[in-house]
């Protein structure tokens, strides 16, 4: 997976953390979770529906949707969704699994809750 | 909850802007609506993040004056607010943080912008491929550059405007594939003459890609993406010779053009003819900017590509059109207000339609895609697909929606629809046919939520039963 490019200088100054499939990832203001994300070398997002495909953002304008991703319980597009401090970010797009350590339909969210993926 | 306006602008892009500010300095009532979080549109896009910020060139030094002269008008910029429907009186529906609103107005102007297209290939949808927008998007935003081993691939401006930008971001691009050959280049420098302000830092775009050693590969495309779950490498392809070659990469931005953003055109029903030069469809319009739609205006790349320095003469001359017809300009103040925005566009059409020629689509090359290619992003149906239901009878989009579902995903089309027909028109289906999905609301995928909103159940008119 490619590294961070270049090097998030500013991170130190950065106060925001958001978690990633329960993980920390600490992100700048200002920036939209696509951007933190693909910086942090995080460019699959989710699988395609259909063909079960590894997909990530794509167009980064809003348009093409490949970035909708679970974003504090609802499907949301991660090129125009800020950013904030405590955000819940799961790697999982509407009607299928997840993408890294989910595999199944389901996916455990970071208090252990077996929660369903796609619209909640 | 409906607010009311004397002139709606759609679209806080230059054609946009300019258009509410003229219609504003001739005393309108204006709302200005656009989705994104602030004005500015794609070209003059306002920096989010600090490293953003303290980036200088020219375009974040037009998007700040643009912004400096908006809050400084009174124009009642509406930013964070999505378009899903529009009905001719003008009634837009809109969703915004604030919920679900309308707003009003007897005219309204569209200045919508364009979207990217991509030609497919084999892997266009492994994760480390984006389009070329999103290079830009993703610099004048946040000021980084996703990815370390970056190949930068497609035709026209932008191009060569994302390689420079890269190279001075610390990440010179590994090559630059450029479907057009040196000549496409040097015979639009003629057109670019006629902007020599524009031309100039162009030079200086090569001058820094050149500096850099990054090299350029002309003549030449991307046939395919390597990869499981993101991208290793891409295969380039001479197309004089056919010849492949093997390239690592683990980002590749890809962009063939620019297409108009034309749904609430199409949906409120404005006359449009086929214009590849622009795009795809132009929408029609006289001189001063007014469509077939009474009190429907259209500017910007959104009614015929043609590149931010000519839409911003036509959303002026569009805004001041508009005020001249609501009665609150004289024909001799609109002349003469709306002078100098006519002489500037004029002098950039040359420029336009050379940056349009290098933009403009490949369409012929559809035909050598292959078939295992993914077409429809959102539901991945290929080419394949696309000729069997060809072959079962399908002859239109609307119809190729219905035999494979391709179109019916949350992107509604924008990214398929187009390359979808170009394959399709080549499976004998008669040159004149419209290959367009039938425009309908909503143009923008919603909430249901967001829609419904709150309210009470006693709120809900309950019409009177039939009588028995």
């Amino acid at each position: 997976m490619p590294e961070t490019t270049p090097p998030n200088k500013d991170l130190s100054s950065g106060t925001i953390t958001v978690r990633v499939n329960g993980r920390s990832l600490p992100c700048l203001p200002g920036q939209t979770v696509a951007g933190a994300l693909l910086m942090a070398g995080f460019y699959q997002m989710r699988r395609s529906p259909n063909a079960d495909a590894p997909r990530g953002a794509f167009c980064m304008v809003g348009a093409c949707q490949e970035c909708a991703i679970m974003i504090d319980g609802t499907i949301r597009r991660a090129c125009q969704t800020e950013v904030h401090d405590g955000m819940e970010i799961r790697l999982e797009g509407a009607g299928m699994g997840g993408v890294a350590e989910n595999s199944s339909t389901t996916a455990t969210d970071a208090g252990g809750k077996t929660v369903e993926s796609g619209i909640s | 909850m409906t607010e009311f306006a004397d002139l709606l602008v759609l679209g806080a892009g230059p054609a946009g802007a300019e258009a509410a500010l003229a219609a504003d300095h001739a005393g309108l009532r204006v709302v200005l609506l656009d989705e994104a979080p602030a004005a500015g549109g794609q070209v003059w896009r306002a920096p989010r993040t600090h490293a953003a910020r303290t980036r200088s060139d020219a375009d974040q030094t037009r998007g700040r004056d643009l912004r400096g002269r908006l809050d400084a008008s009174g124009v009642q910029v509406r930013t964070g607010t999505q378009v899903w429907d529009a009905v001719p009186g003008f009634c837009l529906s809109c969703v915004s943080e604030r919920g679900a609103t309308r707003f009003q107005a007897p005219r309204l102007v569209l200045a919508t912008g364009a979207t990217e297209r991509v030609r497919p290939f084999a892997g266009w949808t492994t994760p480390g491929v984006f389009g070329l927008a999103a290079a830009t998007a993703m610099m004048k935003a946040e000021g980084r550059l996703a990815g370390r081993n970056i190949i930068v691939a497609g035709q026209g401006p932008l191009l060569i405007a994302v390689a420079a930008k890269a190279c001075a971001m610390g990440v010179p691009p590994r090559a630059i594939v450029d479907l057009n050959g040196r000549g496409d280049w040097l015979s639009a420098v003629s057109g670019f003459a006629a902007a020599p302000g524009l031309l100039l830092t162009g030079l200086k775009w090569m001058a820094r890609i050149v500096a850099a050693r990054v090299p350029i590969l002309h003549g030449a495309d991307i046939v395919r993406a390597l990869g499981d779950d993101t991208l290793d490498a891409v295969i380039v392809r001479d197309r004089a010779s056919g010849q492949e070659t093997r390239l690592a990469a683990d980002t590749l931005y890809v962009g063939n053009g620019l297409t108009p953003a034309d749904e609430i055109h199409r949906l409120l029903g404005a006359a449009q003819v086929a214009d590849a030069l622009r795009g795809g469809y132009r929408t029609l319009c006289d001189a001063d900017r007014r469509s077939s739609v009474p009190g429907l205006y259209v500017a910007g790349d959104g009614a015929g590509v043609h590149g931010a320095f000519p839409s911003a003469a036509q959303g002026r001359i569009a805004g001041l059109a508009a005020a001249h017809d609501h009665g609150a300009l004289s024909a001799a103040d609109f002349a003469r207000a709306s002078r100098h925005a006519r002489g500037q566009l004029k002098r950039l059409m040359r420029f336009a339609d050379a940056s349009c020629r290098l933009m403009q689509f490949p369409e012929d090359s559809l035909q050598d895609i292959r078939g295992d290619t993914v077409i429809c992003r959102c539901e991945d149906v290929t080419v394949d697909q696309i000729r069997a239901a060809s072959g079962d009878g399908a002859c239109d989009l609307n119809q190729l929606k219905h035999f494979t579902r391709l179109g019916m995903g949350p992107c509604q089309g924008r990214m398929c629809a187009l390359n979808a027909a170009g394959v399709l028109r080549r499976l004998a289906v008669d040159a004149g046919r419209d290959l367009r999905l039938t425009p309908r609301a909503p143009v923008r995928p919603v909430e249901m939520a967001q829609l419904i909103g709150t309210f009470a159940y006693s709120d809900i008119p309950v019409p009177k039963p039939a009588p028995l």
